[in-house]
């Protein structure tokens, strides 16, 4: 039987109009205009049809809008919160699940998955009433255990957004990472632990030398992921801050989407090609570091 | 001996934080629940408690009477569910091209594919709004079955290819040596193997669109096409803390489905598959 004796026959492109007419028309032509968009000037306040701009809106980002800095911080610190947590969680849940002899691994694997499935969408209304000032149970306990002071309550939305939502987030989230990484943990084969063992090494050193080498090509995977995933976060900041204070939790997708709803497309168009850029470049160090380990 | 006693104790200890943390992982969705039947009196309390003193249903009743939730339960239900049937239509097609058959062009459909991902959604949104306002497709449930229908086409390419790959080719073949045709060997004996692929295809599918919050809340003004995580969104401003249970109780309405549905077909869930999932 020859498979590829259907190379020249239309039977596979047929197969594939269905899903990629509606890539191409609701997906690609789309973000293709927006980027011709980003060049203009259009805010429905002001205009009601796009007028060419050149280079304006982007000028304006860069030398003018402070908003655009304070945003800009804010989301790569967003991103460095969300990795470092999601990654350095999940790897230390899949590490205890990965003992060897440890009975009620699919008990514990199904239950991490519940936060993950419940969508944050539905969920955020306790997490905000845990995280009241007054009357909301993380202080109340923090309180009785004596760490705080009633009189100054923490204001954990207002004094640490991004650090609260992150964690919100990592509930949510952490299952994923924990349980791709631990079927790669599970993929090691057992001589190599049998010969780290001969050779009397410890945790540690079994780690690095034998763990770590198998996770790398899993790790980029995840980092680049993650990084997109945290480029383009819009629901548990927008359920649970909705930006703020301030702009305190603003990052450029959720300042993008607010200039969408005041109307000022030109330049939603043009935060959104920034951040584009930004994803073509964690892209291309994939692809890099793809190639680099292919070659 | 020394070891084994060594062994046990990481054991137990390891044991201790693994029940932690899925304490902290299954708590809130309790507290969630059991709030959603407490009192306006509990909700209230200058030290809250965990469980009702006794259940208390007007959270849930008002919800259902005063809050306007059936119409938007009707949105969400339908446009979720219509979205899975085409994404699993048109991918178990696609998916299935991309695994089975070598043709020109075909490294570039997987790039296309891996593009989308780097586009950010708000970008694409932005020129659909405008579309779509034009030719008055705000407020339908058409404006989000499409547009969720192309996320979901994206990610069930992915997951459907990843399967048929892992997926043997001889029993198509055999099928085919008995004189079936290529359509007819997929819809005899391919499509009856492919049921896990396509319940996890669904099981994604529909729990992506059912908390779906940001097109929704872009492309609806009424009720009329609105989904509930945005009706959840505005319950705080205009009711505040009048209905904290009602709010509750939306929520549970929002996380039980596909706490369900996830339960239910969990063993369909293996990491491999997971790894086409956009995070």
């Amino acid at each position: 039987m020859n498979w590829r004796g259907s190379m020249g026959g239309k039977l596979p492109y047929l197969l594939l109009i269905p899903a990629f007419a509606l890539i191409v028309a609701i997906s690609l032509a789309p973000s293709t205009y927006s980027i011709y968009l980003s060049f203009t000037k259009y805010n429905i306040n002001i205009n009601r049809h796009p007028v060419w701009f050149g280079l304006g809106q982007y000028i304006y980002m860069f030398t003018q809008d402070g908003f655009a800095y304070q945003t800009f911080a804010v989301t790569l610190e967003w991103v460095a919160i969300v990795i470092g947590l999601n990654y350095s969680f999940g790897l230390g849940i899949a590490k205890l699940l990965n003992q060897q002899g440890l009975k009620g691994k699919t008990f514990f694997r199904v239950g991490f998955m519940a936060s993950f499935a419940a969508p944050i969408t539905g969920v955020w209304p306790i997490w905000a009433r845990i995280l009241t000032p007054s009357g909301g149970l993380l202080n109340t306990y923090l309180e009785q255990l004596g760490l705080m002071d009633y009189r100054h309550p923490i204001t954990w939305l207002n004094t640490y957004p991004l650090l609260s939502v992150a964690i919100i987030g990592l509930w949510s989230g952490f299952a994923f990472g924990a349980i791709v990484l631990l079927a790669q943990l599970q993929s090691i084969p057992r001589e190599e632990y049998e010969s780290a063992r001969l050779d009397a090494a410890g945790r540690w050193s079994t780690f690095r030398n034998i763990e770590w080498p198998h996770l790398m090509p899993l790790n980029v995977v995840l980092w680049m992921l993650g990084i997109i995933s945290a480029l383009n976060t819009f629901n548990i900041i927008y359920v649970i801050t909705g930006g703020g204070p301030g702009f305190a939790s603003t990052t450029l997708y959720l300042y993008a989407f607010r200039n969408l709803t005041s109307g000022d497309y030109a330049y939603t168009a043009a935060i959104s090609v920034v951040l584009f850029l930004m994803e073509l470049v964690v892209a291309a160090f994939y692809i890099k570091y793809v190639w680099l380990r292919k070659a | 001996m020394k070891q084994k006693t060594q062994q046990r104790l990481s054991h137990a200890i390891t044991y201790i934080i693994l029940t932690l943390v899925l304490f902290w992982v299954i708590f809130p969705i309790f507290y969630l629940v059991s709030a959603s039947f407490m009192s306006q009196a509990d909700q209230r309390l200058v030290v809250p408690i965990i469980l009702p003193r006794h259940i208390d249903l007007s959270g849930w009743i008002f919800l259902i009477n005063n809050l306007g939730v059936l119409q938007p339960l009707e949105n969400s239900l339908a446009i979720a569910s219509i979205t899975t049937i085409i994404v699993v239509c048109t991918t178990i097609l696609s998916g299935y091209s991309l695994a089975r058959f070598e043709f020109r062009g075909k490294s570039a459909a997987f790039n296309l594919l891996l593009l989308t991902q780097f586009v950010p959604s708000v970008a694409n949104l932005l020129t659909l709004y405008l579309f779509f306002s034009e030719i008055h497709l705000i407020d339908t449930w058409g404006a989000l079955i499409i547009i969720y229908s192309t996320g979901g086409v994206v990610l069930g390419s992915l997951l459907f290819s990843g399967f048929f790959n892992g997926l043997p080719r001889n029993i198509e073949e055999s099928a085919m040596v008995d004189g079936t045709s290529r359509l007819g060997g997929f819809l005899r004996v391919v499509l009856p193997l492919a049921r896990p692929g396509i319940i996890v295809v669904a099981v994604f599918t529909w729990i992506n669109c059912w908390g779906e919050i940001q097109v929704s809340t872009l492309f609806t003004t009424t009720l009329a096409a609105r989904t509930l995580p945005v009706v959840l969104n505005q319950l705080q401003t205009p009711y505040g803390t009048l209905s904290f249970s009602a709010q509750f109780a939306l929520g549970v309405i929002l996380a039980i489905p596909p706490l369900i549905l996830f339960l239910i077909f969990q063993k369909y869930f293996k990491p491999t598959v997971a790894t086409g999932f956009k995070g």
